[in-house]
């Protein structure tokens, strides 16, 4: 009888991803956590992990990265993914917490206006555990419950010890309180400009779309100018717009009554809505397009008029796809509406450029972390909802 | 009833059909048949006006086409095609139900009426009602496609090889299934294909095209026997008095079989009165075999290999082709008829084919 | 249920939409005060705002408006009511002017007040005495050990072939009022290699670059009453021989505003009065360097001088 080949011996395969990831950990580990500044303008010195924190608490972070290190050469998945998806929980909220009572620690010795700003160190570290949750819900793809926990459970943790004040010692939370009462007006602005923006975008779009796909001629120029737009930068854009609309409020008062004005959120709101139209029309008209002939044949053929095929079968097929146009539209639209505070239209932006102006780095965060925070969670939200209002039937890959 | 009458499509400089005159009885299945670009999917179009003629006009039951607006005129015909276009965002049940929505049908109607054709169509309705397109296979898609096609009830269904999407198979088993349906509903159908054997097996009248004319408009029978000229005897192929016996079931030649119960039969009666082979039955009439009589009786237990049975005898809903191509196969020069429970109904002998055969 | 969540979707995004056409109550409409996104802007918007509002007038914030030009641009169409302006400006916001006249404190305001009240209907009110200008700022140590504390000392010391660069804005190199002025006044000419040009510059990077030395940087570009001077440890170098126009912040406001509250010209004075150069410095390195809120600086200030 012929010798069995010998196949149990397999090399131990690593999670690459999670490997890149751990060795980031790892590194974090070496680099300087915080920054201490003289003051929030001066230039910073970096301070070590083993400066801020007890032997304690540097041996249980130094252990939770050299386990994600041993995991990632598990061969075993759903073990790999679970020591991952914990070290990752526990990494990322301790992370922020010996930051934040780090700072605490070094203000308390420090001169009276300094700031203790986040260091390398934590954002290499703060991006490691976001690649090991990452790595950890890949694996789960088929447990649910599971990648919910490793998606929420950290970033609940990151609040919660939030909401205790631990954070308040870092500069980046000290910028937040000398600014309160502004943050929450300019982050309502920022929202309704770009979801706003958005929305009356799609009235217009959506429409367009329609035109597009049903007449050859249309097509062209509306994509032609849809494209054009997009290539213009978005402070190029605005400004192209002020000089006009002023001239058009001075000349009609009637408009300046209606607060419509050469500066301010009127021509932001107009730059936005132009940005947002091309995708939005793109989407609608590949989706229509897309549309399968047979069952457009089969539904005229079984006496559908035209309405009713449109709003039977049409747009409930096309319908994914549009809604897909109107969340690459408002992610866009929440980065592009940062801008808009140069124009006097407010938003997050406001901060981002008074940060500039003062050389504050940590104001400058202040305005760009939410953008972000804003357009993830935005994009989130979208992703869900599309996925499900879609019938089971037509989720194809992309969507689930 | 459908009365086509000198109608002619032109498309620019294009003729697609030209001047046809054709009629389809109340409760015929008409198929339209003939080379690529004929006209056939172009006439099936016209009849519900997703085509519009160029010149002539369509009468159905009596009146215009036209007098109606098409939708209309639509929602009273049945419509089946090739590529099934079932709404993959709607379930299986919705899917039915689309021409009772549109005419406003009550929801409990509608799925009452969505699980009596899954029924009808031999599918499970409390396994497939709430499943969606994407999940089905292809027959199973067709079959729905079928079904949404009947749902209103209309009088008429228009079909564009509805069975052509499948593997031959599947084709055969849904081809068979139709029919049966069709016994029972007797709608008056006109279906287009390109499957000649699909022709001659469903239709009650063949409609022959070819470049946008009619050229024969004949019974399977006719068009099998009396090939109206070159292109249809070569169309039908060189082959059709084969072609014709898949029309003939084989219940019509049926003759007795002389048969014996097993254990009946002693040494002595063996050799008197009864041909050389005959067939052995059981007590219930269901078929073991057939022995040589020279060889003595078969004992109590006697029974022949079902496999080996099975490749001589043929079913009563078989047709003359198939009793031939057994007979051809194993050698022999007749067949058992058996019912579903295997129980000897007849026998079919070559003698007879030969003589049911001469044109 | 499909079609009610659609419909709630939909609703949410005309109500964001909605939210951006809302406007104020209703009664007298309020004073919208702007300014420009700087430090200085924002205290000097809050203290207007608080003085107006002690006086019993409803103001709107809308502070950190945008650069000058947007700012001013507000103005005129109406956006906003008030916003504090420099006397200076006056020589870009007009032309032709003779430019002689901006260097005298109140020949400057005279000619931009009359200029923008005939041209605009813009009136300006009571300046602070604060020279906001153009400067040259060096670290106290470069200051002290080269003994730097004016211009012409400067200007003895480049030429005398010492290390020098400055980080500066392209407009304070190009403009005829600026770079090349004091060049001109006091007898200097820098090389390329000496000026470091940051595009769009602002003080707040160039004294930052200047006070870490950053690429050889060892003076900057300043206004006079930036607050980081002080805190990043810069000297100023005086300009004995007036080479620059003058700044002085005053608050502007719209013709048709004034009239309805002639009052805030004597409400806003007093208080713009007291803003010297050092009380300037002072208040903008509360803001820039130690982070205070500008409303909060303004109220301590005001308060503590009585003027609330």
């Amino acid at each position: 009888m012929p010798a069995e080949p010998n196949v149990s011996h397999a090399k131990p395969r690593c999670s690459c991803v999670a490997l890149l990831g751990t060795a980031l950990g790892v590194l974090s580990l070496a680099l300087p956590w915080l920054t201490l500044r003289t003051s929030r303008l001066a230039a910073g010195e970096g301070v070590l992990l083993w400066d801020v924190a007890g032997p304690a608490v540097v041996a249980v972070v130094a252990l939770g990265w050299f386990a994600a290190l041993v995991s990632s050469f598990d061969a075993n998945t759903q073990r790999r993914a679970l020591t991952l998806g914990v070290c990752g929980t526990l990494l990322a909220p301790l992370t922020l917490l010996i930051a934040g009572s780090g700072s605490t620690s070094l203000l308390s010795s420090a001169e009276e206006f300094a700031r203790s700003s986040l260091g390398p160190g934590i954002w290499v570290g703060l991006i490691a555990t976001y690649v090991l949750l990452h790595t950890a819900r890949q694996s789960l793809g088929a447990q649910p419950f599971l990648r919910n926990v490793f998606t929420w459970a950290p970033l609940a943790t990151i609040v919660a010890i939030g909401m205790t004040g631990a954070y308040n010692d870092l500069s980046l939370a000290r910028e937040f309180s000398g600014n309160e009462s502004r943050f929450a007006q300019e982050a309502l602005t920022h929202i309704a400009l770009s979801l706003g923006s958005v929305a009356i975008g799609a009235c217009i779009a959506v429409p367009l779309g329609i035109a597009a796909t049903r007449s050859r001629r249309a097509e062209r120029p509306i994509f032609i100018i849809a494209s054009a737009i997009e290539t213009i930068p978005s402070l190029a854009l605005f400004g192209l717009i002020i000089a006009p609309l002023s001239a058009l409020s001075y000349a009609y008062p009637a408009l300046r009554e209606a607060g419509i004005r050469g500066v301010g959120i009127t021509p932001a709101l107009i730059a936005l809505v132009l940005y947002s139209l091309l995708p939005i029309v793109h989407n609608t008209y590949v989706g229509l397009k897309e549309v399968s002939p047979a069952a457009m044949d089969a539904g005229r053929g079984m006496g559908m008029s035209r309405a009713q095929l449109a709003r039977r079968v049409e747009f409930p097929l096309a319908a994914p796809l549009i809604a897909e146009g109107v969340r690459t539209a408002s992610v866009q639209s929440i980065g592009n509406t940062a801008v808009a505070a140069l124009i006097g239209a407010g938003g997050l932006g406001h901060f981002i450029f008074q940060g500039l102006g003062q050389a504050a780095p940590d104001l400058i965060l202040l305005g760009a972390l939410p953008v972000i925070a804003l357009a993830l969670l935005v994009d989130i939200i979208m992703r869900a909802a599309i996925a499900a209002l879609t019938p089971r039937g037509m989720h194809t890959e992309a969507t689930t | 009833m459908i009365a086509i009458e000198n109608v002619t499509k032109q498309y620019g400089r294009t003729v697609a059909v030209s001047d046809l005159t054709m009629v389809v009885g109340d409760g015929e299945l008409c198929v339209l048949i003939g080379p690529s670009g004929c006209g056939k999917t172009t006439t099936l179009r016209m009849i519900n006006r997703l085509v519009e003629p160029t010149d002539g006009r369509i009468v159905i039951n009596g009146s215009d086409n036209r007098t109606s607006r098409p939708e209309t005129l639509r929602r009273s015909i049945g419509y089946a095609i090739q590529s099934v276009g079932l709404f993959p965002h709607m379930t299986v049940e919705q899917n039915i139900g689309a021409v009772p929505s549109i005419l406003g049908w009550e929801r409990t109607a509608i799925a009452k009426r969505g699980r009596e054709l899954l029924e009808l169509v031999g599918l499970d309705p409390d396994a497939y009602a709430a499943k969606y397109p994407s999940e089905l296979s292809g027959g199973e898609a067709q079959r729905i496609g079928v079904a949404r096609a009947l749902a209103a009830d209309p009088p008429i269904l228009l079909m564009d090889e509805p069975f052509g999407a499948v593997d031959p198979l599947t084709r055969e088993m849904l081809q068979r299934q139709f029919m049966e349906i069709q016994t029972r509903l007797k709608k008056t159908i006109v279906l287009v294909t390109h499957d000649l054997d699909e022709a001659i097996r469903m239709a009650d009248k063949v409609a022959v095209m070819r470049s946008g004319s009619l050229v024969q408009y004949d019974t399977p029978e006719m068009l099998l026997s009396q090939p109206a000229d070159s292109f249809v005897r070569d169309f039908v192929g060189a082959d059709r008095a084969l072609k014709r016996l898949s029309r003939i079931p084989v219940t019509t030649l049926m003759k007795p079989a002389k048969c014996i119960k097993r254990g009946e039969l002693s040494r002595t009666d063996c050799t008197r009165a009864l041909p050389r082979y005959v067939w052995v039955v059981d007590g219930e009439g269901r078929l073991l075999g057939w022995t040589d009589t020279t060889q003595g009786p078969p004992t109590e237990s006697w029974r022949m290999d079902e496999k080996e049975l099975d490749r001589v005898s043929v079913r009563d809903t078989a047709s003359l082709r198939e009793a031939l191509s057994h007979m051809l196969g194993q050698g022999v020069r007749s067949v058992p008829v058996i019912s579903t429970d295997r129980r000897l109904l007849g026998e079919v002998t070559l003698r007879d084919i030969e003589e049911a055969t001469v044109e | 249920m499909r079609t009610r969540v659609i419909s709630l979707v939909v609703s949410v995004m005309v109500l964001a939409s909605s939210m951006l056409g809302c406007s104020g109550g209703g009664g007298p409409d309020p004073i919208v005060v702007g300014s420009k996104i700087d430090t200085e802007g924002a205290l000097l918007a809050h203290t207007i705002m608080l003085l107006l509002d002690d006086a019993g007038i409803e103001v709107e914030d809308r502070s950190s408006f945008g650069p000058t030009q947007i700012v001013r641009k507000a103005l005129i169409s109406g956006e906003i009511d008030l916003y504090p302006e420099y006397t200076g400006n006056g020589a870009f916001f007009f032309e032709g002017t003779d430019p002689e006249v901006w260097k005298d404190a109140e020949q400057g305001y005279e000619e931009v007040a009359r200029l923008d009240l005939d041209t605009n209907n813009i009136v300006w009110l009571q300046p602070a005495p604060a020279n906001n200008t153009w400067a040259i700022a060096v670290p106290r140590a470069l200051a002290s050990s080269e003994s730097l504390s004016t211009l012409d000392d400067l200007a003895d010391y480049v030429n005398g072939g010492g290390e020098f660069k400055i980080a500066c804005s392209e407009e304070f190199v190009t403009s005829p009022m600026a770079l090349p002025a004091f060049q001109q006044a006091y007898g200097f000419e820098l090389t390329d290699s000496q000026l470091l040009v940051l595009s769009g510059g602002n003080t707040a990077q160039t004294e930052q670059a200047a006070a870490q030395g950053t690429d050889g940087v060892n003076a900057a570009m300043a206004y006079g009453t930036d607050g980081s001077l002080s805190a990043l440890d810069l000297v100023v170098l005086s300009d004995p021989r007036g080479a620059q126009p003058v700044y002085q912040p005053a608050p502007i406001v719209r013709g048709e505003v004034f009239e309805s509250y002639p009052e805030i010209a004597d409400i806003l004075a007093p208080a713009f009065e007291s803003l010297t150069l050092e009380t300037l410095q002072t208040l903008n390195a509360r803001i820039a360097f130690e982070g205070q809120d500008a409303g909060d600086v303004a109220l301590d200030y005001l308060t503590q001088q009585g003027f609330l």
